[in-house]
């Protein structure tokens, strides 16, 4: 598991969210009911959903290690 | 990312003003009432704006974890020189955890 094959997956992983995502918010909304395209995404309101969800995570994950952080400094203080 | 527009400006407050007008222009668009396709788009352009980012992000730390080139004498010799450093001040009283 050289870096180098790590370092590509991890770009084409996200040139292929962004194409994936790109196509999902600008492009399957205007297409026809019977066009192709609708056979390879899920109904278009999980493409606001998932930002929202990763979003909130996220933010939760960062207030956590800001607070560990800080009891842990304030514990080293006192000690 | 608008140009510095002549006037000496920290970076902090020309964020501000990118962002104050990139979100004018989008609030323009989201109250123009063009119809239910348009609406959901640009609704959900934040959001793009977000997973782009993050996209930017993934595809730049890809490129560069690939492109990072090993330098193994240079390792080798660093590592050399912090035994030396270790032993060295070992002798002279310092205490190390290994």
């Amino acid at each position: 598991m050289s870096s180098k094959t790590v370092g590509n997956g991890l770009a084409s992983l996200g040139v292929f969210i962004f194409l994936y995502y790109s196509t999902w918010i600008f492009i399957v909304p205007f297409a026809d009911s019977s066009h192709w395209v609708h056979g390879y995404f899920i109904d278009k309101v999980w493409a606001v959903r998932i930002p929202q969800a990763l979003l909130a995570v996220g933010l939760f994950g960062i207030l956590m290690l800001v607070l560990a952080v800080t009891i842990c400094s304030k514990k080293q203080k006192i000690a | 990312m608008l140009k510095l527009l002549g006037i000496k400006s920290s970076r902090g407050t020309r964020l501000t003003v990118n962002l104050i007008i990139l979100s004018s222009i989008w609030w323009y668009f989201f109250n123009l009432e063009l119809g239910k396709a348009y609406e959901f788009t640009i609704s959900a352009v934040p959001y793009w704006f977000l997973i782009t980012f993050g996209c930017y992000a993934l595809i730049k730390i890809g490129l560069g974890l690939s492109t990072l080139r090993d330098c193994v004498e240079e390792s080798a010799s660093l590592d050399k020189e912090i035994k030396e450093a270790k032993a060295f001040l070992s002798q002279k009283g310092l205490k190390t955890t290994n």
